[in-house]
């Protein structure tokens, strides 16, 4: 065994006794605080909740330690572990750091962690009564949280080949656990309530028996099985290369450091946003579980209302700081790309959304309080499955951004089974418990209107999804048992296959049972075809129904005005802004027309609802903001949609392809531009690629854009500098990272440009061509001309007496002449000089290659025929190298309306949220001894 | 019948029709032999680059397309023209997933997406040992 030098073990174990702590302390925290919600005797319940409380509080530090540790080890660059070492490097600068932590797996679950953990802290505080259900929930998630990052292997090598001493083989690893586990309950016997005695006693057996089970089933020899991959695993016990067989083999490696694509700001703060926003998707998830657990249908919602509303604007704005990040400083040309990877984190948002507006229902009228369940759960499913989708590879050709794989995918399917069973599970059993008026809905109510919106919403998200999971359909179709069942479909359909609507039921078998169904062939027309359908419903609604008001059964005359009057005026005047906006911007798809309608309508209605009924009544304004922003949004969608054109194509801007089509497939929209000359484009757009310098490891080209008016005067103006991240390889040649954008924004428009030079698209690591041109020779004597492709060479006289070249140095007995070559451009009259030098020294004749880079061209002077007065000249003729960029410019009409709509709805949630938390301070304690007492009622009853 | 029941036979009979057209939307995975079998449709495929043969992407004559040849899962070979400048690291693609159509015995693409090693790790290290031999 050797015994490695520089090696900080410490940390790693100290990070993997931490990793085992946060493990125990999670059930810990999670079965006392269980315990304690169903304790009813007051002394035990807050005995619980002190256990619970400290086993959080436990869990909580352990993440935060667990992350401050990996952080030192990256500053330190401690490449003996793989993490750091597969993440940053020597060059990388100090501030992507952040980034390089969250780049990897178990990073972004340590995130994810940290801001469970925190979110737990904010509960423990404000939380009340519902503190045991919540953090019952929120510890058993951070149980599996754990388990994906538990590095327990089962490893089929010989446990003891590693220095790794305590915690390195699995001996070391399960003793560990049974220690922790064995003790925790060995205390809780003597301290714990004591009626649950035997209980603990049973604990403190079981972890033993495991132990005893797992040595004599000899199952640490199973061969290869790892449960959560460890962000302190050493690298020597990741990869294997025989550099590990000498003891400093530290000294001679260096990090691979951060994907040059996520060397950007926005991966600072992009993934935090993004996961504070899944992290928050647990607290409505904990209460609606908690809610149903104490039975308290309507207790739950006030606060899970104002946590979902902050979650849902904190994972919009992670949304939406993904689209901005994939435009401003992606190559991708566009904000959304349907995408599984951006879909995944979606799809969850919108089923929120939906919750968030059954909840108002709930809690205005009693409705729809089982639907307000289903939506909350719904949505912490939807948040695992996304994971699962984005991190067990299983999207494999279909997304362009995956994580790369970690092996948990049995883990993460374990998880959401587990979620989606419980969820189901205890909502069956009390779904005849939980209230709901006998009276049906009135079609003329809010409740029922609000009810259709939220279908359409969940109807959206499941249009979706369906299409994004495709390869795991497909590969659920691939296993037992449904492989056999569609099979027997397919052989049921069969019958029927001429007949009109069950031919497609066949149709559809028949394509499941290939298990090779790919996405549809251009998926965002497919996802925009039927999204447009949604927005234009969304919108309509959303504008309509805030004129609708709670518990009415029918109008009465004074309401129909009420209603009528605005809801006219708007549509009145969204047509008239509409149809000349429309005709001008020369789109031609009515569907893009009723859709802009429509968001005007919605903004239109929502303004004039602000004004007329809420009197401008700031504090009741959320949801005017967010629908207004969602107006806004659907109207810039249109434009930067369906208007975006590349600059560098003519055809292009006039032509629409049809309808909602992805303009991008036919648009020639790369243009080449050589330094220093002029590119006409289209529009009055001219380009001219003036400068070009290098900072870091970054190369910066700057565009200039003229655009000219028919007359001819420049009407406009402007630079912009996109840039290449490179690598200088050790054959000295450049390696093309990534390519940024830099976009010169207007109010009314934008102008993306994009330049890649030339060496980026030949590869830096094969070997260099060799010139392909060979030379020629020529017979000539003095005073004759030959031609080359571009010139024509005039043998023009000889030199002996000056002897000049690069490669040449004159030894006594050398015979140097220099043969003075005029070269002229055949198409210019400009001329050149080359001087071609020959020697003899001893009796053998020497040729010094003369190179005329510019010209591209090459000459030698091989031999003197004495015999025939001439000389034999070899020239090579080589297209001289011009250095160009190759430029994307695409314009984008209106995307400011996107950003700000964005903005706008996502201020409305958190508008809304902080609303409800104000209120809830100033009449916090009315509400809290009505449910109270409502509950005590509840449990008198039972 | 209630309006809940409506709404719900509704959002029911939707819900189908919409996966029937998804379904029909989603297309399936082929190999040339069966893009060249129905030239007029638009095809999915999944292969690798020969890297043997030559990738050609002269953006001096045009900036829009390049060519090389791929190789299905059935291993059949066949020249694809790409209707898009070449990506970067092209040439270390593991896989290559294709659309487009048949056009006279080349495949017509215009939309390619690779998939990359995300890091040659494991390789970098092997070569450091290299050094040390």
């Amino acid at each position: 065994m050797i015994e490695y030098i520089g090696e900080h073990l410490w940390i790693g174990q100290l990070g993997q006794f931490l990793i085992f702590l946060a493990f125990c302390s999670a059930i810990m925290s999670c079965i006392s605080y269980s315990l304690g919600n169903n304790e009813s005797t007051p002394i035990l319940k807050s005995n619980w909740l002190k256990i619970g409380r400290t086993g959080f509080l436990i869990h909580g530090f352990s993440i935060i330690i667990i992350i401050i540790l990996i952080f030192y080890m990256m500053i330190m660059k401690y490449y003996e572990y793989d993490y750091v070492w597969s993440h940053v490097s020597n060059s990388l600068p100090f501030r992507y750091t952040f980034a390089a932590f969250w780049e990897g797996q178990e990073g972004s679950f340590l995130l994810w962690m940290f801001w469970h953990s925190i979110l737990g802290f904010i509960l423990i505080k404000i939380a009340g009564k519902w503190e045991y259900g919540v953090m019952a929930v929120l510890s058993f998630a951070q149980i599996f949280f754990v388990f994906f990052i538990l590095g327990l292997f089962f490893d089929g090598g010989d446990p003891n080949n590693t220095s790794f001493s305590f915690l390195g083989n699995i001996y070391g690893r399960s003793g560990f656990v049974w220690l922790i586990l064995t003790t925790l309950f060995s205390l809780l016997i003597f301290k714990g309530p004591t009626n649950l005695k035997l209980f603990f006693k049973f604990g403190a057996i079981i972890p033993t028996l495991i132990l005893l089970i797992l040595i004599f089933s000899g199952c640490y020899h199973l061969g290869e099985v790892r449960i959560g991959g460890s962000p302190f695993m050493l690298l020597r016990d990741v990869h294997f290369a025989p550099i590990f067989n000498t003891a400093n083999y530290l000294t001679s490696i260096e990090g691979t450091g951060l994907n040059p694509l996520l060397q950007n700001y926005w991966m600072t703060i992009h993934p935090p946003t993004l996961f504070l926003g899944f992290a928050t998707t647990i607290v409505p998830f904990a209460y609606a579980i908690a809610g149903l657990w104490n039975k308290d249908h309507r207790g739950w919602m006030e606060p899970a209302l104002k946590w979902a509303l902050c979650s849902a604007a904190i994972l919009g704005t992670g949304i939406f700081m993904g689209g901005v990040w994939a435009y401003e400083a992606l190559s991708f040309g566009g904000y959304w790309a349907w995408d599984p990877v951006e879909n995944a984190s979606l799809v969850p948002w919108i089923t929120l959304i939906a919750g968030i507006h059954t909840t108002l229902v709930a809690r205005a009228t009693g409705y729809s309080i089982k639907s307000s369940y289903i939506f909350y759960i719904l949505t912490f499913f939807l948040i695992i499955y996304s994971t699962f989708l984005t991190r067990s590879g299983i999207l494999g050709e279909t997304s362009v951004h995956a994580f790369t794989e970690m092996g948990l995918e049995w883990q993460l399917i374990l998880f959401m089974g587990v979620i989606s069973f419980l969820g189901i599970a205890l909502y069956k059993y009390r779904s005849k418990e939980i209230p709901a008026p006998k009276k049906e809905e009135s079609g003329y109510s809010r409740e029922f209107w609000i009810f259709v919106g939220a279908l359409v919403l969940l109807f959206s998200s499941g249009l979706i999804t369906v299409t994004t999971s495709i390869p795991v359909i497909n590969a659920l179709t691939s296993i037992e048992p449904f492989n056999t069942i569609i099979d027997w479909c397919v052989g049921l359909t069969r019958n029927f296959e001429d007949i009109f609507i069950l031919g497609s039921f066949f149709n559809f078998f028949t394509i499941l049972d290939g298990n090779n169904i790919a996405p549809p062939d251009d998926v965002v027309t497919h996802h925009n075809n039927f999204q447009l359908w949604i927005g234009i419903l969304v919108a309509l609604l959303s504008g309509t129904v805030q004129y609708l008001t709670y518990k009415k059964d029918k109008f009465i005359p004074s309401d129909i005005s009420k209603f009528k009057n605005p809801i006219l005026l708007s549509l009145v005047l969204s047509m008239i802004f509409t149809i000349p906006l429309m005709y001008i911007s020369g789109i031609q798809a009515w569907q893009y027309w009723l859709l802009v309608g429509c968001g005007l309508f919605s903004v239109l209605a929502n303004s004039i609802y602000l004004v007329r009924i809420i009197k401008g009544n700031l504090k009741l304004a959320g949801s005017v903001f967010s629908h207004v922003g969602f107006g806004l949004m659907l109207i810039g969608v249109v434009f930067s949609g369906a208007l975006k054109h590349a600059l560098s194509d003519p055809f292009a801007s006039k032509e629409l392809d049809g309808l909602l089509g992805d303009l991008n497939k036919q648009t020639n929209k790369n243009i080449l531009v050589p330094f220093g000359q002029t590119i006409e484009l289209s529009k009055g757009y001219s380009v001219s690629y003036t400068n070009t310098w290098g900072e870091g490891n970054a190369q910066y080209y700057a565009l200039n854009f003229v655009r000219k008016d028919e007359q001819g005067n420049i009407t406009d103006q402007f630079t912009t500098t996109p840039n290449v991240l490179r690598d200088t390889l050790e054959n000295g040649k450049l390696k093309f990272r990534a390519a940024n954008p830099d976009t010169k924004h207007y109010i009314h428009e934008d102008v993306f440009t994009l330049a890649v030079p030339h060496w980026a698209f030949e590869d830096p690591e094969s070997e260099t061509k060799q010139d392909t041109n060979s030379w020629i020779a020529k017979h000539i004597a003095l005073g004759d001309t030959f031609y080359t492709n571009r010139y024509y060479v005039i043998y023009n006289k000889n030199d002996v007496r000056t002897y000049k070249h690069k490669d040449y140095e004159f030894q006594e007995g050398d015979i140097p002449v220099t043969a003075i070559l005029k070269i002229k451009d055949i198409n210019s009259n400009k001329e050149w000089e080359a001087r071609v030098l020959y020697f003899i020294r001893g009796n053998k004749q020497f040729s010094l290659p003369t190179e005329m880079p510019k010209l591209g061209l090459e000459f030698k002077l091989s031999a003197i025929l004495p015999a025939e007065g001439k000389v034999v000249f070899e020239y090579k003729d080589k297209e001289p190298k011009r250095e160009y960029v190759i430029i994307q410019a695409l314009i984008f009409p209106g995307i400011q309306l996107v950003w700000s709509g964005c903005i706008l709805m996502m201020f409305g949630l958190l508008f809304s949220g902080f609303q409800r938390i104000r209120l809830k301070k100033s009449g916090n304690e009315v509400k809290e001894t009505i449910t109270f007492s409502d509950n005590q009622n509840e449990q008198t009853k039972s | 019948m209630k309006k809940t029941h409506i709404i719900g036979l509704f959002a029911i009979a939707i819900a189908i029709s919409s996966l029937m057209i998804i379904a029909g939307d989603a297309s399936t995975y082929v190999d040339f032999a069966t893009a060249m079998e129905y030239p007029e449709r638009t095809h999915q495929i999944v292969g690798h680059l020969s890297i043997d043969k030559e990738i050609n992407y002269n953006p001096e004559l045009d900036a829009n397309s390049f060519s090389f040849y791929m190789k299905d899962k059935k291993g059949k070979e066949l020249r694809v023209i790409c209707q898009k400048e070449k990506p970067a690291e092209f040439e270390r693609s593991e896989q290559i997933v294709l659309t487009g159509k048949i056009n006279d015995e080349v495949f017509v693409a215009h939309e390619i997406l690779l998939k990359c090693p995300s890091k040659y790790q494991d390789e970098k290290l092997q070569n450091k040992n290299l050094i040390f031999e």
